[in-house]
Formats: structure tokens, C-alpha cells, sequence
């Protein structure tokens, strides 16, 4: 998923308890805010620890980018690698789904 | 120590190499005029696209660049970019290979062939023209420069084509190649501990054995494949949400379902379908419910419960925002929350 396209995302889906947090693994801070700026992008951004390297060591990502969907019990309910047209339409079904189930049973 | 990194894109996804060093650093060794002035038109190219939005336009400008500069130390992986922007993005594999057939053409340089040879060898199998990418591969295999990376193409480009004899053909040459003496010369550059070295040739190992099993199941040896399958489990490494990696339990699950142990095939299809969102074992998992159950009926309440109960919970973690405050991800996360990890290419 494009950083950019979830810009729209989290515009339109803000409001409703969703959330979107980025984490810049390499640590390549200038391209990085430069990037941010540049695509006026409002959600959270982290950038990776030098001697904690969460992105590799934590959730062995290697792969870019990567997300993961988490509900409000702090379930993984969705992994998505890679970036492809149409990639944000599926997300944002599940995101949706997500947001109507309310942790029991629909 | 400085390590390089090194972005490779592959189908819209970016797999990244030793990162934490300084991706620069290439751009100052010495060069004759020429390369100097390729370097310069590739670094404006890249930071070009960086800021465009559309693919029309990423696409424009990464080949005004090879135009302009068909022959440099970047064109393996302009030619990917183009493959990428033109044939997987937008739709026209065709005119995708043709250009870079035509960019191909017009290289000499012995180095730079076969660097381009190499993602010829990932344009044609991706575009699905095995002939041309085995005629490339034999090219390179006779100069001896056909390396794990390369026999992994040509396997994933027979597997798509359900192409078993070659998947298998070419997981029997890979498998000359799983060892550390040729791990450790393949990444020379890579600071690598022994144990980081046993771990990727075991991954290596796994990753043939699942693809040579699921091109023997469909050659009818399903009990063989099964153990292969299990083998494999002990070998290739697990992703975050505890998925073995390389399809292992698509394919395990639909060798259980050709088997017809409809209970087995569902623990194994459960995470890729209900998690990962592959349509395969998605359609694997309602064809196992339909097996036990016997029809339909009750298929979505059975996979909104699975849903949650595989679903692993999310490690709490603290890092910095660009202000310097830390922040603990728990604080940070609300009803539904979306975290991705990305790098600025």
C-alpha cells in the first residue's frame, strides 16, 4: 500500500476510531520528512530504533511495504505486503468490516 | 562499518538488503565522464518519480532515461521499474517487454548484459514467456552466472504456468546451489554470522522442497508430497503472524484437500485466506467446510470466529516520532488501527 493512497483513508475514516501508523524502517530521516511534507501526509509516523530494530528484530519485516490490520483487541486480523493498484479498495473493506464488528458476534 | 543497502522491486514489492547503511555511497566512486553523467540522469530520474503521483508520468520519465542513457550500471533496474510501471500497473506486458527488449539491444558492456539479462529473466517469466526466459537462462548459466536469485525466478514463473516438469527441472539445479559456500559468495558485501548463513540455506532448502512438492503432488505423488511438506515445515522461516513462508501451507492445504482430509486442509488454509486474503485459500477453506458439513451453510459465522481466534495479538513497541517524543504504539492505536512499514525509495 502506497503511503499517499492511505492519506484518503485515514481523511475519510479518521473520525470512526481508525487510526494509521507508518514506521520508517531504514532510518533515512531526511528523504523521509522530505517525503511526508511533500505528500502532506497527517498520520502517524515512527521512525525505526538504531539499536531496536523493531521493524526486523520485533516483526520481521524485510518486505516493503507491509501492514498489518489490527482490531480494537489488538488482533492482526489482516497482513497485506506490496503495493498494486486496487490494493486500497480490499483494505478499505476490511476496514469497514472491522469497524461494524463490535469484538463479539455480529 | 557501512553496509550497502540495495532496494530490489519485484511485483510491487520492495525487498531491502542490509539496511542501516548508506545507500549513497556507490554514487562516489570513481567514473569515466559517461557513467558520471548516467549516474546524474538516473539520481534526477529517481527523485523525479519520487514526487510524481501518476504512473503515466513514473513510467515517461524512467524511460527518457534509458533512452537517453541505454547502458549504464542502472539499467537492470530501470528496465524493471518500466516492467513494472507499464506491464504490471498498467495492464501492457506486451509494449513492457518490447521495450525492454529493444534497451537490451543496444547493450554491449559484458557487466551491464548480465545484470539486464537477469531481469530479462524476470520480464519474460512474469509476462509469461518461458521459452525466451530459458533461452536467456541457458545464456547465463553457460557463463556461470545463473545464481539461487535467478533459478528462484525461473521456479515461481514454472509454478505460475503449472509448468511441473520445469518447476522441477530447475528446484534440482537450486538445490546445487542451497549451501553457505555459495550463500557467503553471493552476498559478499553482507556482514554475515554463521548462524545468519545456516538459516538462509535451510530457508533455501525449505523453499525447493515446497515448490518440488506441489509439482509432484500434481504429477500424482501426493504421499511423497505430504512428507516433502512436512520436511519443509521444519526448514523455511515464519512471518510475524506465524505463516511459514513460500506458500507452504496454500500449497500443503490443497494437497490435504486432493487427499480429501477436509479438518487438516482447514488448519493449514486458515491464516493464508482469513488473514493474508488469498482468494486460493479462502476457496480451499469453503471447500473444506463444504466436505465436513457438507453444504454451505453456516460457512461465514465458521470463518468470522476463526478469523479471531488465529489472529495473533500485536506486540506492544516504543519508538520516536519525527519531533524526537517517544510513543508507545498502544497509545497511539483506536478501534481499528492500520500499521505499515515503508522506506522513502
Amino acid at each position: 500500500m502506497e503511503l499517499p493512497r492511505l492519506e484518503a483513508l485515514w481523511k475519510t475514516h479518521g473520525n470512526e476510531g481508525f487510526s494509521v501508523v507508518a514506521v520508517e524502517a531504514t532510518r533515512d530521516r531526511e528523504r523521509a520528512m522530505k517525503f511526508i511534507g511533500e505528500k502532506k501526509l497527517t498520520y502517524h509516523f515512527l521512525e525505526n530504533d538504531e539499536k531496536n530494530d523493531v521493524v526486523r528484530d520485533t516483526f520481521g519485516v524485510t518486505s516493503f511495504p507491509t501492514a498489518f490490520l489490527i482490531d480494537r483487541e489488538g488482533r492482526i486480523m489482516y497482513h497485506h505486503v506490496g503495493f498494486e493498484k486496487g490494493d486500497e479498495v480490499e483494505l478499505e473493506r476490511q476496514i469497514l468490516e472491522l469497524s461494524s464488528d463490535r469484538g463479539g458476534r455480529k | 562499518m557501512v553496509k550497502r543497502s540495495l532496494a530490489v522491486l519485484v511485483l510491487g514489492v520492495i525487498l531491502l538488503y542490509g539496511w542501516g547503511g548508506d545507500g549513497q555511497a556507490r554514487a562516489d566512486q570513481a567514473k569515466d565522464p559517461r557513467a558520471q553523467k548516467a549516474e546524474e540522469a538516473y539520481q534526477k530520474a529517481v527523485e523525479a518519480r519520487r514526487a510524481l503521483d501518476s504512473t503515466e508520468e513514473k513510467l515517461a520519465v524512467t524511460k527518457k532515461f534509458l533512452d537517453e542513457f541505454p547502458e549504464s550500471e542502472h539499467t537492470a533496474s530501470a528496465i524493471g521499474a518500466v516492467f513494472y510501471y507499464q506491464g504490471t500497473d498498467l495492464g501492457d506486458m506486451q509494449g513492457a517487454v518490447a521495450f525492454a527488449e529493444a534497451i537490451r539491444a543496444k547493450v554491449s558492456d559484458p557487466e551491464i548484459a548480465k545484470s539486464v539479462d537477469k531481469e530479462m529473466i524476470s520480464i519474460y517469466g512474469e509476462a509469461g514467456i518461458l521459452p525466451k526466459m530459458l533461452a536467456v537462462a541457458d545464456r547465463l548459466s553457460a557463463a556461470g552466472a545463473l545464481d539461487f536469485g535467478d533459478h528462484w525466478t525461473i521456479i515461481t514463473s514454472a509454478l505460475k504456468a503449472d509448468n511441473w516438469d520445469l518447476t522441477r527441472g530447475y528446484c534440482g539445479k537450486a538445490r546445487k546451489l542451497a549451501n553457505a559456500e555459495v550463500y557467503r559468495t553471493e552476498y559478499p558485501d553482507r556482514d554475515l554470522t554463521d548462524e545468519d548463513v545456516a538459516k538462509a540455506v535451510k530457508n533455501r532448502e525449505g523453499m525447493l522442497l515446497v515448490s518440488d512438492a506441489w509439482a509432484r503432488a500434481n504429477q500424482g505423488e501426493l504421499d511423497a508430497a505430504l512428507s516433502d511438506f512436512a520436511t519443509a515445515d521444519g526448514l523455511v522461516g515464519r512471518s510475524y503472524i506465524g505463516a511459514p513462508e513460500h506458500d507452504l501451507n496454500l500449497y500443503w492445504g490443497k494437497v490435504l484437500l486432493m487427499k480429501g482430509d477436509h479438518q487438516a486442509a482447514a488448519e493449514k488454509l486458515a491464516v493464508e485466506g482469513l488473514i493474508m486474503r488469498n482468494d486460493e485459500a479462502l476457496a480451499g477453506l469453503k471447500k473444506a467446510y463444504v466436505g465436513t458439513h457438507g453444504n454451505e451453510t453456516g460457512f461465514d459465522d465458521y470463518t468470522a470466529q476463526l478469523h479471531r481466534s488465529i489472529a495473533k495479538k500485536v506486540d506492544d513497541f516504543e519508538l520516536s516520532d519525527y519531533k524526537g517524543e517517544r510513543r508507545h504504539f498502544s497509545d497511539l492505536r483506536k478501534d481499528v488501527t492500520l500499521l505499515c512499514f515503508w522506506f522513502p525509495t
